[in-house]
């Protein structure tokens, strides 16, 4: 056991006076009596009690001694080392992911009790403890570093809101680590709920389980078709997780207004079911489902949001010399008007007043590329866009988690003879060759100047992936990506993803969808903003027309299926590393002490022991 | 002592309890008397025969069993003695105390006795232990001798520490009789009183005079206790276990009292300074078997 502050000895003063102020009450009256024969018998008999009885006459006085004495060791606010107790320094860890949103019975959530949790936490902390704060859902942020200002950390803490983005105490866990190399003893609290791994091993780090089983039912996502006739088809796909089947109804919603009303539902507790809405005739901008019967823990996930968006074809030069896998490819992707030519040198003729949205320069490239247009360069390099660092031959080429590698895994194919494309800063890899000592970038994609540019590093002649089934579902990503030529490649992304805003040189203003409105600077960016649940507006003014796109950000669908099985909860405290030490202040529990105390000596006064 | 007066018009109607005659054996060692002894003397009373001794008296041979057997026979007659009763009055300060004083209590107590002594024609010694040690007054005997004795009792002053063994020792008993000695016994020497009231042939009445406050006290908070008698001092806090304490002390001191009394063959009687005077007088009655 320590004591944090030494000052209050002193006041042991107190202890005589207290011996002293007894002695002084105890005035005696005189009495006369016959003989004291008999009393002084009696006080013999008194004197040979054992000191415990000795003690009993005195009980007040020693009852008062001793609350004193707890009085003195509550203001030196003793504390002792012990499990799951406060350290001299402590990281509170606040997950405030979207599934910390879920609702207890009553209106508190997940990250209320968490927030009330660890302001007791902090409460009980020495007052010279630090406090670090690390707000983490799908990044990690430092709200307080190393501060023994308890009330600031409280306020910091009671600031903390939930947001529709994914993800745990993890990505706060690197943080972490950083942060206790510096300290002897430090303890990490998580207060989550969201089973953690072993990303906080090696440190003393107890979890505070805020998870609370729950039923949910959400709309997983919502997509369209146009029919013939310029009609939609809606569909919605519906989970219930709950242990009920759902009923009601869903409602189909066109900017923001009630067009539709599904079939009543039906569906089976702990199952998925598509809902459709069929033949409507709607010509805005974007939908949204919504459950209007769920009445559940986390009502944010109970709707989903579609753009309804109309296609514009794309007109696209392929400089190219007799390659069927590519020119295949391309006309199996609807919307593209190609253009092509077997000679390098005509570029300059076709090209003359004519401005393509896509320029594919597969083994060759013009002597000037355009200023304009988005780029795919297919074993072609013009040295400065796109540039080649090395070649390589008898590779393995795996693609890296992209946007343009959607649906394809851990796919790999093999490439005969290929160039390692040099990886400008604003490109991101997408196919990569690993040997023991490098990794070369074969495949790179990016925005350049507010234009998509892809390369990719090799012929499709040397290698095998004109052969597998995925090359398609490549090839279209890849298209997808480049031959858009408004400012959005994507309409629908979750909470907390960031969506590529293809500006160009215009300035795009963005209008969330609570109405609020920010400039974006021009060129291309990555939006990352995307906290708020419902649609976004672009508007910019392009050659003197006004152009308007819209996107939509949905509820992430980890956070709602982040429901355990009651199993899985245990209990509300988890600690995860049994070692965890700290120090636990013990002042609370004097002072019930001398509560005790003075209760005992009341009762002793009133008895007149 | 409290100027109340002893013996009122009360005590007197009191008396008539105690017109009783008292048995006494051992107490007729005294001179001739009105109580019948188990010696041989010259009353009227015929107790035996026996055969002529040389130095019988010639005028109590019975001539006419002479002439019958042939022998001489002399005539016993039991010989009536007076008893002697001694008188002992504790007149320390202790037992000028109580409520209803135990001083009192005492003098009234004497006064009774020493009406039975006296109806009974037996012999009375009055004595009074004081710190100088003993006052002996002279011995009476006779109805006209009680409103002397009376005097006497009204007269005594209860004051200082006073030595009871040393005041009985110093009274000289010198014949067989009873000896009655009226205090509260707050003495550590009670069992050499005994003894020697025992070895000079007496029969022993021990008549304990306590006031209610002794025997049942009442008090509270911390007192400073002075003795009466030498003014000491004892510092107490009324507690209950102190209290309890003494309790188990009084009751203590009282089977000691008694045991020593059976040891010696002694009667003990302890007299509750409130109690009524007729209830004391039966009470001692009852006790001695008067």
């Amino acid at each position: 056991m320590g004591f944090l502050n030494y000052w209050p000895l002193a006041l042991l003063a107190l202890i005589p006076v207290i011996i002293i102020l007894y002695l002084l009450k105890q005035k005696t009256e005189p009495h006369k009596f016959p003989s004291l024969f008999l009393w002084r018998e009696t006080y013999r008999n008194m004197h040979s009690d054992t000191p415990w009885e000795k003690l009993k006459k005195s009980l007040l006085m020693v009852m008062q001694i001793l609350t004193v004495i707890a009085l003195i060791i509550a203001l030196m606010s003793p504390y002792i080392r012990a499990k799951n107790a406060t350290s001299d320094h402590v990281i509170l860890v606040m997950d405030t992911s979207a599934s910390m949103k879920t609702r207890y019975e009553g209106d508190e959530t997940r990250l209320d009790i968490a927030i009330r949790d660890a302001v007791s936490f902090i409460e009980r902390m020495p007052s010279d403890a630090s406090i670090s704060i690390i707000e983490s859902n799908k990044d990690a942020t430092l709200l307080l570093s190393d501060s023994s200002d308890k009330s600031l950390a409280i306020r910091k803490i009671k600031a903390l809101e939930a947001t529709n983005f994914t993800g745990s105490c993890e990505a706060g866990a690197s943080m972490v680590h950083s942060m206790t190399v510096q300290w002897e003893s430090c303890q990490v609290i998580c207060y989550t709920d969201t089973a953690l791994s072993g990303s906080f091993s090696g440190t003393t780090c107890t979890v505070f389980d805020v998870y609370n089983y729950c039923e949910n039912k959400y709309v997983e996502y919502v997509g369209h078709g146009r029919n013939a006739d310029g009609s939609l088809t809606i569909l919605a796909k519906i989970t219930n997780d709950s242990g009920e089947p759902l009923t009601g109804e869903a409602n189909l919603y066109g900017d923001g207004k009630i067009i539709a009303v599904s079939a009543p539902l039906n569906i089976p507790a702990k199952s998925s079911d598509v809902v459709y809405f069929e033949n409507i005739s709607f010509s805005g901008s974007s939908v949204c489902v919504e459950l209007n019967n769920a009445h559940d823990a986390l009502p944010e996930d109970d709707r989903a949001y579609d753009i309804i968006t109309d296609i514009k074809a794309c007109e696209a030069l392929l400089l190219t010399n007799r390659n069927l896998y590519l020119e295949k490819a391309i006309a199996l992707i609807d919307g593209i008007n190609v253009t092509k030519s077997a000679d390098a040198a005509s570029f300059e003729v076709l090209t003359a007043g004519k401005k393509y949205d896509l320029y594919i320069f597969d083994g060759m490239v013009p002597d000037e590329i355009p200023p304009y247009g988005n780029l795919i360069f297919i074993d072609a390099y013009d040295g400065n866009i796109c540039a080649k660092e090395k070649e390589v031959g008898g590779i393995v080429v795996r693609t890296e988690e992209s946007k343009l590698t959607a649906y394809l895994d851990n796919y790999k194919f093999g490439v005969s003879g290929a160039s390692a494309v040099k990886l400008p800063l604003w490109a991101d890899p997408f196919l990569v060759s690993r040997d023991e000592n490098e990794t070369y970038c074969i495949g790179a994609y990016g925005a350049e100047n507010g234009r998509a540019v892809c390369m990719l590093g090799f012929d499709f002649h040397n290698s095998d992936l004109p052969l597998k089934l995925e090359f398609p579902i490549l090839m279209y990503n890849i298209m997808s990506y480049c031959a858009g030529t408004g400012m959005l490649q994507t309409t629908v992304v979750n909470a907390g993803n960031s969506i590529h805003i293809n500006s160009g040189q215009e300035n795009v203003t963005i209008t969330y969808p609570s109405g609020r409105s920010d400039a974006l600077s021009s060129l291309s960016a990555n939006f990352s903003d995307t906290g708020e649940l419902g649609v976004y507006s672009l508007a910019r003014v392009r050659e003197n027309k006004p152009e308007k796109e819209y996107f939509a950000v949905n509820f992430p669908k980890s956070e709602s299926t982040a429901i355990r099985s009651q199993s899985e909860t245990g209990h509300n405290v988890i600690s995860v590393d049994a070692k965890a030490t700290g120090t636990m202040s013990l002042r609370t529990i004097i002072i019930l002490i001398i509560l005790g105390l003075l209760v005992a000596e009341w009762i002793v006064f009133l008895r007149g022991m | 002592m409290t100027e109340e007066k002893i013996f009122d018009e009360n005590f007197y109607k009191k008396l008539n309890i105690l017109r009783t005659k008292a048995r006494m054996n051992r107490a007729a060692a005294g001179q001739s008397g009105a109580r019948k002894s188990r010696a041989k003397g010259s009353s009227v009373e015929f107790s035996d025969f026996r055969e002529y001794m040389l130095g019988d008296d010639i005028r109590r041979i019975d001539w006419n069993a002479y002439g019958r057997f042939d022998r001489l026979f002399v005539k016993l007659f039991n010989e009536e003695k007076e008893g002697v009763f001694r008188v002992y009055v504790d007149t320390s300060a202790s037992m000028d105390f109580g409520e209803k004083s135990k001083a009192a209590c005492a003098l009234r107590i004497a006064g009774a006795l020493s009406y039975c002594v006296l109806e009974n024609a037996d012999r009375l010694v009055l004595n009074a232990i004081t710190p100088g040690g003993v006052v002996k007054y002279k011995s009476v005997t006779g109805r006209n001798a009680f409103a002397r004795t009376l005097e006497k009792l009204e007269n005594m002053r209860f004051d200082g520490k006073a030595d009871t063994l040393e005041a009985i020792k110093r009274s000289e008993i010198k014949s067989a009789g009873m000896s009655i000695i009226i205090s509260d016994f707050y003495t550590e020497n009670l069992e050499d009183i005994l003894r020697y009231l025992a070895y000079t042939k007496q029969e022993i009445l021990l008549v304990q005079v306590l006031s209610r406050e002794e025997a049942e006290p009442a008090l509270e908070g911390t007192l400073s206790l002075i003795d009466s008698e030498d003014g000491s001092e004892l510092r107490v806090t009324a507690s209950g276990a102190l209290m309890k304490t003494y309790r188990e002390n009084y009751e203590r001191f009282m089977s000691e009292m008694d045991r020593l009394s059976r040891k010696y063959g002694a009667k003990h009687l302890t007299v509750v300074s409130d109690e009524a005077l007729d209830e004391i007088f039966y009470k001692i009655l009852t006790r001695i078997g008067m």
